[in-house]
């Protein structure tokens, strides 16, 4: 017993001492914490931001986006990022714990809608997909096409795109009956390659160059030209689907934060946004 | 002697104090999960309704819209909207103010900017409101036609919004006509629009020419009148069968996802049980020793596999394997769904339950056993006859644990459930294999995907937490059951 | 059915014969089931063996040192998995130094006064009610109390407190029916030698006890830390720049962790490898076997020590 006793204890000892010793040590740190679209991002940010400035350590959590502002709101990270723009009920909730919520985009989403090769429709409108979405339009007939049913596949509600889609593209309207939802953008490319009357959405990289898929053109609406997600239509926001990727911050940055941030709406910063799949906010 | 003394009260008094908090651990569990639940009860009702006023002739195309030289005006009577983003509807608008809205009858808000797009879902012609069960709603809805209008009838045409399913509405709703422009002849109109929710009437055609006249049109009020209170609805849509929590008319119907869970967990348990006591027979009773001493250490290494890990083996082997098998007659996008997270949740549970098993087994005295062999029973014999009896209720408060254990795993179902809400359907054989090999979703993984993305201190934070209560109720009424059994087969496993 | 059996015993040419086929049939039955019963137990130990093995197939080709120890690069596609094995290494040893004494206290607390009262009756149910509460519920509890209420944000310290939470009953149990199994004769030559009912506890019955009660922390703690669920919302970080090292900050902030790391994998396929992700399953697999391996040796010296 005596044995064991001693044992636990002298643990206990050497992790105090450890503690102790590594306190003199500790470096400056910035914490991230938010939306699982934009943990890669973050990641990268943080580990090319780790050699630029070895003396500031950050981390990035993700969680979700709820997570991350709950987390602001509370004060226990320096930055949220989130993937949606706060809602009013938050902000307020913000402002009665004293915290002043200060709005930082640093990066913009995209998101395409592919077809089958084989389909003749080469562009839509943002209402057609969100009817197509909602199970309103269920035939390519409906949107001058082919008679042929349309097949129409999703991300599930894992992913942050599922969120993206429905808030901005189906404005919080339910998915139709026949959807079927994927574990993946590439198996999603994958299922609308094999599939005449298929439809998709994702980050336009893992369409982009596929066998068998046609990216669309989209239309804001009915009348308007329809652009493709080509970089500089999303830059300029005359492709329709897109968002702001933001950091919010309690305040105005101060400090280590404010330089971090200040980096990565850098050029450099700006420049690991394109490796990801994201759109830069300026060439 | 003093110091006896004190030694003993120092380990006496450690024993209280963990003992007082493990009670307030018990009792804060409880306390927490119902206190975060009443978020849940603060929810919104919201309902919308389309309403045009149309030519006869129109096609009504998929949704109700407005033609553009008809004017429908509507404003509040009573309550307050509080839908975020919400355009000021609530006040009728002086006759001056009429004539600049002529415009926004037709229903499309410009804009390019995606976040606005939120905005753009509330039409002008759309009458939306979120509400607390308890309290009523009244609009008020002007409608008459302007001088150009071409058609020589018109036709009132609602439709409940998109996503609103007026079945999911505590209130009753009624549509009724309360005055008539001067001069113009016509019936009491009154329409419950949840038994109607959908349709059109015709009016006698009414065209303004002067802006006083415009306030002259046909009067409607539209009504919702509560039924019940906030916290009975909530529950009531708690037990309905579609779970939608995101969309605008948020749906909370659990059943699905309790369904889900329940059939996983009876597939998995009904798999391993026969196939545990199976082999935990083999185990107690015919094993050498040596083997005996072996197979249990490995057992428990097996059992302490991590979850994830179990998880990640269904996605790459088993999921694949059902889809070549069913994807093309089912047309399946993905092996995962109910029955590779039952086989793999087997795998899970069943060292538990063959290493319990025997614990359970060996815990029946063996003067049964020697009685047994001594009136020449074989082993099978004995073990149906003599021991599974007598271990009978050791092997329940067993299968019970597993249940338990099995209900509330997280991992696996979430990496292989499919993620995608179903409600089962055992209608036909193509269907039951339907529900077997489709995606679905459990409870446990509900909780662990949506937390991440909920408004803290939302109604859904709060449905969440009112999911983990019905799991933790469930699982605390097994876990008592199977202590219950334990105490009475005198094991302790 | 007279006739069967008549005809029966006239082939077979009276009751002995017939009685010693119906033995030869039972004896065939329970070959036949004891058979089959030993090829599940079987089975069962080598399809998860084989599952061990595949992992191993895949996941021993990325094992290394440099693996083991270094923090993951170039977003999360290359590296290590250093800063995860610390955090959970460190997540285990917080919730063991604080689970291990009010587990024990409380099964002492039961077995001392479990039949007792009807307080510690309720309790003692309530308690192998909390063993089989599913982990997500003690999450839920984590991030309803410790990271909202108390204030800790997504730390470390939510973390182990979750995690003590999560471990204490089964803990309680363990210790519990580990000190019923103490010889009444070894508890009563204490006490007649004139020790204190404390003391006879403290030096005879809990070192007595202290095989079963380490080996079952050590096996709950092996569940703890494959886990996800505890610390899914109240400890996790996917990446940090910050060097694993302790320091009193170090309780405030989220910590890396396997089991998260390799949800996170799943919940963004294609990022992380699959090789990285094999690799992971591979260490977190043998960080358990080796508390496993911890669990039989003490079981095993101990008993030898005592018995």
């Amino acid at each position: 017993m005596k044995n064991y006793t001693l044992a636990i204890s002298l643990g206990a000892l050497i992790t105090l001492a450890s503690v102790a010793a590594a306190y003199t040590l500790n470096q400056r740190s910035i914490t991230v914490k938010g939306s699982d679209t934009m943990l890669i991002l973050n990641q990268r940010w943080a580990e090319a931001y780790g050699r630029v400035n070895p003396n500031v350590s950050v981390s990035v959590t993700g969680g979700g986006s709820s997570i991350g502002i709950n987390a602001l709101i509370n004060g226990v990270t320096d930055i949220c990022a989130s993937s949606r723009p706060m809602r009013k009920s938050e902000i307020d909730r913000a402002r009665s714990r004293g915290v002043v919520v200060n709005e930082i985009p640093v990066a913009l989403d995209g998101l395409a809608i592919c077809v089958n090769e084989s389909n003749p429709i080469d562009s839509l409108t943002v209402d057609q997909v969100r009817r197509i979405y909602i199970g309103q339009i269920t035939n390519w007939r409906q949107v001058g096409g082919p008679d042929l049913p349309i097949v129409v596949f999703s991300r599930d509600s894992n992913s942050g795109t599922y969120g993206f889609f429905q808030q901005n593209v189906l404005r919080n309207q339910n998915w139709g009956r026949g959807v079927r939802f994927m574990p993946s953008t590439s198996e999603e490319g994958r299922e609308v390659a094999r599939t005449p009357g298929g439809i998709g959405y994702g980050g336009v990289a893992y369409f982009k160059n596929r066998p068998g898929l046609k990216i669309l053109k989209i239309a804001a609406k009915e009348g308007d030209t329809a652009y493709a997600p080509t970089e500089e239509n999303v830059r300029t926001r005359k492709y329709p689907i897109w968002r702001f990727l933001y950091f919010y911050t309690n305040g105005r940055p101060r400090g280590e934060v404010a330089q971090f941030i200040e980096w990565v709406r850098s050029k450099e910063g700006q420049s690991l946004v394109e490796e990801v799949g994201y759109y830069s906010l300026n060439p | 002697m003093w110091r006896i003394r004190l030694f003993d009260t120092l380990v006496q008094a450690a024993t209280w104090a963990a003992g007082g908090l493990l009670l307030l651990t018990i009792v804060a569990v409880f306390y927490y999960l119902f206190t975060e639940s009443h978020y849940a009860f603060q929810r919104h009702f919201p309902f919308g309704f389309r309403v045009a006023l149309q030519p006869p002739d129109s096609e009504y195309r998929d949704e109700v819209s407005m033609d553009p030289t008809a004017s429908l005006l509507a404003t509040h009577r009573e309550g307050t909207d509080e839908l975020d983003d919400a355009e000021d509807i609530t006040r009728l608008p002086a006759p001056e103010e009429l004539m600049a809205m002529q415009s926004l009858v037709t229903a499309t808000v410009q804009t390019s900017d995606p976040n606005q797009l939120r905005a753009d879902a509330l039409f002008r012609d759309c009458m939306r409101a979120p509400k607390r069960a308890e309290q009523g709603e009244r609009f008020l809805l002007l409608a008459f036609a302007l001088p150009n209008y071409a058609g020589d009838r018109m036709v009132l045409a609602w439709e409940p919004d998109v996503s609103f399913d007026p079945a999911y509405c505590p209130y009753a709703l009624t549509l009724r006509l309360i005055r008539a422009p001067q001069g113009v002849q016509i019936d009491p109109i009154e329409i419950d629009l949840r038994r109607q929710p959908k349709g059109h009437i015709e009016l006698p055609l009414w065209k303004a020419r002067t802006q006083d006249e415009w306030l002259q049109g046909y009067l409607f009020e539209l009504e919702a009148r509560p039924t019940t209170s906030t916290t009975m609805a909530t529950l009531q849509q708690f037990l309905r069968s579609d779970w939608a929590p995101t969309i605008l008319y948020a749906r909370f119907g659990m059943l699905p996802l309790l369904l889900a869970t329940l059939l996983i967990t009876l597939l998995s348990v009904a798999l391993a049980t026969p196939l545990g006591i199976a082999a935990a027979v083999y185990l107690s009773e015919q094993a050498s020793p040596r083997i005996r001493e072996w197979f249990k250490p490995i057992l428990e290494i097996l059992a302490s596999i991590p979850t994830v890990v179990l998880g990640y083996f269904g996605v790459m082997l088993i999921a694949p394997a059902l889809q070549r098998m069913f994807g093309e007659a089912l047309q399946l996008s993905s092996g995962r769904g109910l029955l590779a997270t039952a086989l793999i949740m087997t795998v899970f549970i069943l060292p538990t339950v063959i290493s319990l098993s025997e614990d359970a087994l060996r815990a029946v005295p063996n003067s049964l056993r020697e009685g047994a062999e001594a009136l020449g029973l074989t082993l099978a014999e004995r073990v149906r006859l003599v021991l599974l009896p007598a271990a009978k209720s050791g092997l329940i408060a067993v299968a019970l644990l597993a249940t338990a254990r099995v209900m509330g795993e997280t991992m696996i179902v979430w990496i292989l459930s499919g993620g995608t809400p179903t409600m089962p359907d055992f209608s036909s054989p193509v269907a039951a294999l339907g529900t077997l090999v489709k995606p679905t979703r459990g409870i446990p993984d509900t909780i662990a995907i949506e937390m991440g993305n909920v408004e803290f201190e939302s109604p859904h934070y709060g449905h969440l937490f009112l999911l983990g209560l019905v799991l933790f109720v469930l699982t605390l009424g097994i876990n008592l059951l199977g202590f219950a059994y334990r105490k009475r087969a005198q094991v302790s496993l | 059915m007279m006739d069967t059996v008549r005809s029966g015993m006239a082939r077979a040419g009276g009751w002995e014969s017939l009685a010693a086929q119906r033995d030869a049939r039972r004896a065939r039955t329970n070959a036949l089931l004891m058979g089959a019963f030993g090829a599940v137990g079987l089975a069962t130990v080598l399809l998860v063996l084989a599952l061990v093995a595949i992992i191993t197939y895949h996941g021993a080709p990325t094992l290394s040192w440099e693996f083991l120890t270094q923090p993951p690069r170039e977003g999360m596609s290359a590296g290590g998995v250093g800063p995860m094995i610390f955090g959970s290494v460190l997540l285990m040893l917080g919730a063991f130094l604080m689970a291990t004494p009010l587990g024990v206290f409380g099964g002492v607390c039961l077995a001392e006064y479990g039949e007792r009262s009807r307080l510690m009756r309720l309790m003692h149910a309530s308690v192998a009610a909390l063993a089989g509460t599913p982990p997500i519920v003690y999450g839920l509890f984590g991030l309803a109390i410790f990271v909202l209420k108390f204030h800790f944000g997504v730390s470390l310290l939510a973390g182990w407190c979750t995690l003590t939470l999560f471990c204490v009953p089964s803990i309680v149990l363990i210790t519990e029916s580990a000190l019923k199994t103490v010889p009444a004769a070894l508890t009563d030559g204490g006490l007649a030698l004139g020790l204190s009912r404390w003391q006879t506890l403290w030096r005879i019955a809990l070192p007595y006890a202290l095989p079963g009660i380490l080996t079952g922390v050590i096996l709950s703690l092996g569940r703890a830390v494959g886990e996800a669920t505890p610390v899914l919302f109240t400890a996790s970080v996917y990446y940090s720049t910050a060097e694993t090292t302790l320091s009193w900050e170090t309780l405030r902030q989220p910590v890396a962790n396997l089991p998260y790391y390799l949800a996170e994998g799943y919940r963004q396929p294609g990022v992380v490898p699959e090789r990285l992700i094999w690799g992971a399953c591979l260490t977190l697999i043998l960080l358990t076997l080796l508390l496993n391996a911890g669990a039989i040796l003490v079981r095993y010296r101990m008993r030898r020590r005592y018995l």
